[in-house]
């Protein structure tokens, strides 16, 4: 078994040095994300600022990245949320993380901060660090064109350069949108991570390992969600949909439901702007959209940003969505935080609380403004920093949709509880993804649980959680994890009797959902239908990978995330949401359209294994091997 | 009662369609409309979709059984994922 090898780089000193993954690291904690989080653990003091020059920022891959398995280009950046002060986690499909292993590197661990901006190269096994002051000051675009089309990159725009705390990073045309890595990189002067190599990744029974994938990739082409849906229409296909069962936000979360949602909807994408569908490397899904901006085939925009730079600030122009997500991509910047920022800087305007000259339902001077937030230009530095601080000085904390500081999905979760649920407990914060996503069954899936009962809410939660807590560490898309819904459903259809009364049966599964996180061990059997993620990586690494064993990695990575935030001071007070989204009904002549967050948030401690105060007890940290992460 | 149907996703091209005018008093009629005038695969198509009533889900209504008014507005739209 080949341990992964990560470099550790002072770039204050200039130095590197390898460093070799313990064998009792890799097993428990296998990469990406999860090992990222033991690793900040690990090496990171208490207390730091995430933009201090002693700030680690984790690159790294999970062990399924660039073998070919289904959408494995995947690769992770952890670091000091900026928006946060906890954890942060993020992902992205670029390029990158292939060619990183490629030149020989699992991961990168970089701290310190460049005498002036530079760029980190990995090529062939070693590591460069070269002064690069020409490139500050380029877009992601640009700067990208400055080196060798065959190498991996990862860039940050100008956003990354003066601190927007949602900036991101970009590799090709995919980002690392959320949490502000994009900052974290800039505080550290490093405008770009260039790698290329030859090396091919390991593969433990190559063999065996290249039979079952392409077993995985026949599933996925068979399956309704991911050989069909995804690639006709993207995420975008969700916006009708939401749509549909109210849970688009509107107006800045004022409503789930907007009446002209259609012209920025996934089907309208399709019909009237679609060049092609596209993708990652070793995907067969191809979920991206290649659309015409200003006259060239760009990257189309995902559900989130139709959603946000369209209903929730009332418009619905979709040229408009279209050059945003690509002007908001070229200047690294997070197009969920920044669209969510503009749309409370429209309420705050609506309520006489504060003026930035935007308004509801006007898009002219949005490209505009983002220059001035992205150049922090007067009162527009505000909206740079995210909901949360820009309520803290004009008021407004109510409607400011963010949890922990970072700004919610766009999913309204009165119309979506246990959504609702995942965004308050998400470790980085008001993320869907990190949440659990339990939209998709609520919601916006072929399955409807019912959205709007806590019942049976908190157990789904921790365990689409860990399952897709898994998935990400082992370096692959979360997409791909999909296909655990039953493709005889979406043959079925939302109306059949069957679908509908799986949906119904759904809430009362919680005490089974929570039974099957305790028997882990007794998973031991993997199969195409539920995680096969599970089955690939055990042929990848040759550990004993079943689903239970894929489950307890899921679920170790997310009690130490949660570790690492307790370490930083956040607690129980901070797993909230706005008050607009708990207490005020979205629907007032139906009171169970409100989070109800008091009723959750403690079967959802009990369920993971936390005490009261939502801290992981002893016993839990024992159970998963890691009773040390704590101190 | 008349309402408007659109058809979105594959139907229009197992159709031949993409929107009509209908007399229909329940979204079964409109149902049964399609089966009566498309081809079996339009109908199988139909029924896998999801199916909207002046923009809600015929979900958070009484499904099939939902009521049409006069100029109510019907969708059918494909079943989509991602996140
Ligand atoms: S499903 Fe989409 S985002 Fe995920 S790897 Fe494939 S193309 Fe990339």
């Amino acid at each position: 078994m080949k341990l992964p090898v990560y470099a550790k780089v002072d770039l204050t000193t200039g130095r590197w040095e390898r460093f070799e993954i313990s064998q009792e690291y890799f097993k428990k904690y296998i990469g990406g994300k999860c090992l990222a989080a033991r690793l900040l653990l690990d090496l990171t003091e208490p207390g730091l600022g995430p933009l201090d020059e002693r700030a680690v920022i984790i690159v790294n891959t999970g062990p399924l990245n660039g073998t070919g398995a289904p959408s494995s280009s995947r690769f992770n950046l952890s670091f000091k949320n900026v928006l946060t002060g906890g954890i942060a986690s993020s992902n992205c499909g670029g390029q990158f993380g292939v060619m990183l292993k490629r030149a020989g590197f699992d991961g990168l661990i970089i701290t310190g901060r460049a005498a002036e901006p530079s760029v980190l190269e990995a090529l062939d096994g070693e590591i460069r660090i070269r002064p690069a002051p020409e490139l500050w000051g380029l877009d992601a675009e640009k700067t990208q064109e400055r080196f060798p089309e065959w190498y991996g990159k990862l860039v940050i725009g100008p956003a990354g350069e003066n601190g927007l705390l949602y900036a991101s990073a970009i590799s090709g045309e995919r980002v690392a949108g959320r949490c502000g890595s994009g900052a974290v990189l800039g505080s550290k002067k490093l405008k770009a991570l260039v790698a290329y190599g030859s090396k091919r990744p390991e593969i433990y029974d190559r063999e065996a390992f290249d039979r079952f994938i392409l077993k995985w990739i026949r599933f996925i082409k068979r399956h309704p969600m991911t050989g069909q849906s995804l690639p006709r229409y993207g995420s975008a296909g969700l916006v009708n949909k939401a749509n549909a069962t109210n849970a688009l936000p509107t107006k800045n979360f004022q409503r789930g439901h907007f009446d002209e949602a259609d012209a920025v909807s996934g089907e309208t994408l399709t019909e009237t702007r679609l060049i092609r569908n596209s993708g990652c490397v070793s995907c067969p899904i191809r979920c991206e959209r290649r659309v015409p901006v200003d006259g060239r085939e760009l990257k189309g925009p995902e559900y989130e940003t139709l959603g946000f730079f369209g209903p929730n600030i009332e418009a619905a122009d979709m040229d408009t969505v279209l050059r945003m997500n690509w002007l908001c991509d070229i200047y690294g910047v997070d197009t969920i935080s920044f669209a969510s920022s503009l749309a409370f800087a429209m309420e705050l305007k609506e309520r006489g609380m504060a003026d930035f000259g935007l308004e509801f339902g006007r898009t002219d001077k949005l490209e505009d403004i983002l220059l001035k937030v992205v150049n922090r230009e007067g009162i527009y530095s505000d909206i740079a920093d995210g909901t949360k601080r820009m309520a803290a000085k004009y008021g407004g904390e109510d409607f400011a949709i963010n949890s922990k500081g970072l700004e919610l999905a766009s999913y309204e979760p009165r119309r979506s509880v246990g959504m609702g649920l995942g965004y308050a407990v998400a470790n980085r914060g008001g993320c869907h993804l990190n949440g659990g996503y339990l939209a998709l069954l609520e919601s916006v899936g072929v399955l409807s649980m019912d959205a709007l009962t806590p019942k049976g809410k908190a157990q789904f939660t921790a365990f689409m959680q860990d399952a897709l807590e898994a998935v990400s560490s082992a370096g692959c898309c979360l997409f791909s994890a999909q296909t655990f819904v039953p493709g005889v459903f979406f043959k079925l259809g939302p109306n059949s009797p069957v679908t509908k009364l799986v949906g119904k049966v759904m809430p009362h599964m919680g005490p089974m959902v929570a039974l099957l996180l305790n028997i882990t061990p007794a998973i031991a059997f993997n199969s195409l239908l539920l995680l096969p993620h599970a089955e690939a990586l055990r042929r990848a690494t040759g550990l004993r990978m079943f689903t239970g064993q894929f489950l307890d990695l899921g679920e170790r990575s997310y009690n130490l995330e949660r570790l690492y935030n307790l370490r930083e001071g956040l607690t129980a007070k901070d797993d909230s949401l706005p008050k607009r989204l708990t207490r005020d009904l979205q629907d007032p002549s139906d009171s169970r359209t409100r989070v109800p967050l008091e009723k959750m948030l403690p079967v959802y401690y009990n369920v993971r294994g936390w005490d009261a105060a939502g801290r992981p007890t002893r016993r839990k940290l024992r159970r998963l091997g890691m009773e040390e992460a704590s101190k | 009662m008349s309402v408007e149907v659109t058809y979105r996703g594959a139907l229009p091209e197992l159709m031949g369609v993409s929107s009509e005018r209908l007399e229909a008093g329940t979204v079964s009629e409109v149902m049964a409309h399609i089966r009566k005038t498309y081809p079996r695969a339009a109908y199988r198509e139909a029924k896998r979709m999801l199916i909207v009533v002046n923009g809600e889900s015929i979900q958070l209504r009484q499904g099939y059984k939902t009521a049409l008014s006069e100029g109510d507005r019907l969708s059918f739209l494909p079943i989509c994922g991602g996140g």
